[in-house]
């Protein structure tokens, strides 16, 4: 069994709503990247757009620029984070300061998920993580309390896929864009009213249990929200 | 017959069975099962249409879906192809009533019911082509799920996402008229996209599960029409869906007699809205019923299955939820009210005085020679009467399927409600009428509320 520390959900769940904290240099320098790449054109976003377009504009966004931003080596590992912060950020009319304090909650989020947890071979690791990371800045973005953050975790926990094979795949790239658009969807949910559980990611039968052989809680939790991890990667 | 480029692998051959099976008409007995499982997971959508999770998903609907095309079983509000989908498939699944196949403990309608709703307007499908596309997404994953079980959910998993996800790319890619080239790209393109952890049961993510699992299977069917693709072995290879799922998995039947043998045809329906185990014990009750007015009732001993004391033993449930879960509060409601169906499963009917004095005059005596589907009950009146009811088969489980008319009337229960009188009539010849033509659009038409039409 993974020795995953009971409230891991909570804490995660608190620390994405109540960051206050200044944010260290990166998360500024990554929007000033997502918001450039999207000036150029990827492919593989025209082609989402067009065979969605029957879906929401937000929906369709966070698709089509996580998947490009995939495709770009300088953003792929938190690619979702910032599609989905960036999508958020413009439903929610949200001021440039919390957009940039919603990608450093999501790249943490990310960062230390991707480092406590010991994946079974058949899933690709950064990909089962995009969606933690996606549902963290859309939460912290669209302003959820505690306890709706908590909730969106789980919706968003119980979809997190990326299959190792799928890996360096257009269908991988699309993962990570639909990860994104995902975890949008379980935040709005949530707000709404919406409930995904406690202990997504520490529950018997949840994320860990589910996927990992292991989660080193001390790598997850130590020092959250007082240092940052993914601003020296 | 595949082009030469055609991949190779797992999720080719299952197309091209399936596909196979799609051309040709459903023998009798299979549209009669298809038939009973999507008037059943209808029923269920329509009687579930109010519930505060589905009003949610239709509040997101207005913040990220797209133009609303789609009509939504027993609501005046129409949504996007996806958000349709995930509010009917939450509907059918969310009150644990739906379908069952035993063997996987997959519920395989509500996935499939819900790309049925959400392509519905857009694919024009004929009756009995969506008939054919409801048949075979059910048997596509039941058969992917024979291929991981017991395996995948002992670990966790809940099959109804995980696998539904991909009977629902079957039913997306029949529904718009692939052929077999377009459904193996569905396939390997919805078996990146499985869903659905065990942890979430008590939550509202459960019954997301399956309406995410339609969303998806309808996204990996239009994606199919563009160069996004997955390897040809997706499905079997290491790092794929089966190794990523589960830590065994048997191929060998997945691909025989498709079209010929049906997991489908094992489908059951449950005639009360409780875990399985008490629905023995709840038929003895309601035969008993009519002969002991409750106030009369001096003790009631149940014989039962070791099961189920210990899946469904709370003595005394305080909610609808825990009252799920009560095999004693379902024989008590059976002997109360002559009935079980939803409403004997609401909080406020739960507390009452009249039920819970039953209840503590109710026993449930594990025995090991009964069948998980027997119950032998004996109940004393105040009088000194003494009642026996031996249930050899519960209703609703292989040995004694439901019939037509307890299915009608477990039905009618549903959608009463919330359509009014006679609908389960409408909805039944609706279901019948598919395999004749009608359209799959004019038969969601029936299941809106009267106001909704004039919208």
């Amino acid at each position: 069994m993974p020795d995953v520390a009971t409230g891991v959900s909570a804490i995660l769940a608190a620390f994405v709503v109540r960051q206050q904290a200044e944010v260290p240099p990166r998360a500024h320098a990554l929007l000033a990247a997502a918001r450039a790449a999207r000036e150029r054109s990827a492919p593989i976003a025209a082609e989402l757009a067009e065979a969605l377009a029957s879906s929401g504009v937000p929906l369709i966004a966070a698709r089509a620029r996580g998947a490009a931003f995939a495709a770009d080596p300088a953003l792929a590992d938190v690619a979702a984070v910032l599609a989905s912060a960036l999508v958020g950020g413009e439903l929610a009319g949200a001021a440039e300061a919390r957009t940039v304090a919603a990608i450093a909650v999501g790249c943490e989020i990310g960062v230390r998920l991707r480092r406590a947890v010991r994946l079974d071979p058949a899933w690709d690791p950064e990909t089962v993580v995009a969606v933690f990371g996606a549902v963290a800045a859309a939460a912290h973005v669209l302003t959820l309390d505690e306890a709706q953050a908590r909730e969106a975790l789980g919706v968003a926990a119980t979809q997190a896929t990326g299959l190792r094979l799928a890996r360096g795949t257009t269908a991988g790239a699309a993962a990570v864009g639909k990860a994104a658009s995902d975890a949008l969807e379980a935040a709005v949910l949530a707000r709404h009213g919406f409930t995904g559980g406690a202990a997504s990611i520490e529950g018997r039968r949840g994320f860990a249990a589910l996927m990992a052989s292991g989660c080193n809680a001390a790598a997850l939790l130590d020092g959250l929200g007082e240092e940052w991890r993914f601003a020296d990667p | 017959m595949p082009s030469t480029s055609a991949p190779s692998g797992l999720a080719s051959a299952f197309a091209r069975e399936l596909a196979r099976a799609a051309a040709e008409l459903l023998a009798p007995e299979i549209r009669r099962e298809a038939e009973r499982s999507l008037l059943n997971v209808l029923g269920l959508a329509v009687g579930a249409a109010r519930h505060e999770g589905v009003d949610a998903i239709l509040a997101a609907a207005r913040v990220l879906g797209g133009t609303p095309s789609a009509a939504i079983p027993g609501r005046a509000e129409r949504a996007d192809a996806h958000f349709a989908a995930l509010a009917s498939g939450f509907a059918a699944h969310v009150d644990d009533f739906d379908d069952t196949h035993l063997v996987t403990v997959i519920h395989p309608g509500a996935a499939v019911l819900a790309v049925l709703v959400a392509l519905a307007p857009s694919t024009a499908a004929s009756g009995s082509r969506a008939l054919s596309a409801f048949a075979l997404g059910c048997e596509a994953q039941l058969r992917l799920g024979v291929a991981i079980s017991p395996e995948h959910y002992d670990r966790g998993w809940h099959i109804t996402g995980t696998c539904g996800v991909v009977g629902a790319a079957v039913a997306a890619a029949l529904l718009l008229g692939y052929d077999e080239t377009g459904l193996a790209h569905a396939i390997r393109l919805a078996s990146t996209m499985a869903l659905g952890h065990r942890e979430a049961f008590g939550t509202m993510t459960k019954a997301f599960h399956p309406g995410k699992a339609a969303a998806n299977g309808i996204d990996a069917a239009l994606l199919a029409r563009t160069s996004i693709d997955a390897p040809s072995a997706i499905l079997e290879a290491p790092g794929g869906f089966a190794d990523a799922l589960s830590t065994r998995a048997d191929f060998g039947p997945l691909l025989a007699d498709i079209g010929t043998r049906w997991e489908l045809a094992a489908n059951t329906y449950k005639p009360y809205p409780c875990g399985i185990v008490a629905h023995p014990s709840i038929d003895a009750a309601l035969a008993l019923a009519p002969d002991a007015a409750a106030q009369m009732i001096a003790a009631v001993s149940v014989r039962v299955h070791p099961l189920v004391p210990e899946l469904m033993g709370n003595p005394d449930p305080t909610d609808g939820l825990q009252a799920r879960f009560s095999a004693i509060h379902g024989v008590a409601a059976a002997l109360c009210d002559g009935r079980v169906g939803l409403a004997q499963y609401e909080t406020e009917r739960v507390r009452r005085d009249d039920v819970r004095a039953v209840r503590a005059k109710t026993t449930l005596l594990p025995d090991p020679a009964i069948a998980r589907d027997e119950a032998l009950l004996e109940l004393r009146l105040a009088d000194g009467t003494a009642l026996r009811e031996h249930v050899v088969h519960a209703r609703g489980s292989l040995a004694r399927p439901l019939t037509d008319e307890e299915l009608l009337d477990k039905v009618r229960l549903l959608v009463e409600p919330v359509l009014g009188a006679g609908a389960e009539r409408r909805l039944a010849e609706g279901v019948r009428a598919l395999s004749g033509g009608l359209p799959l659009q004019t038969l969601f038409e029936r299941t809106l509320p009267e106001h909704a039409t004039h919208a």
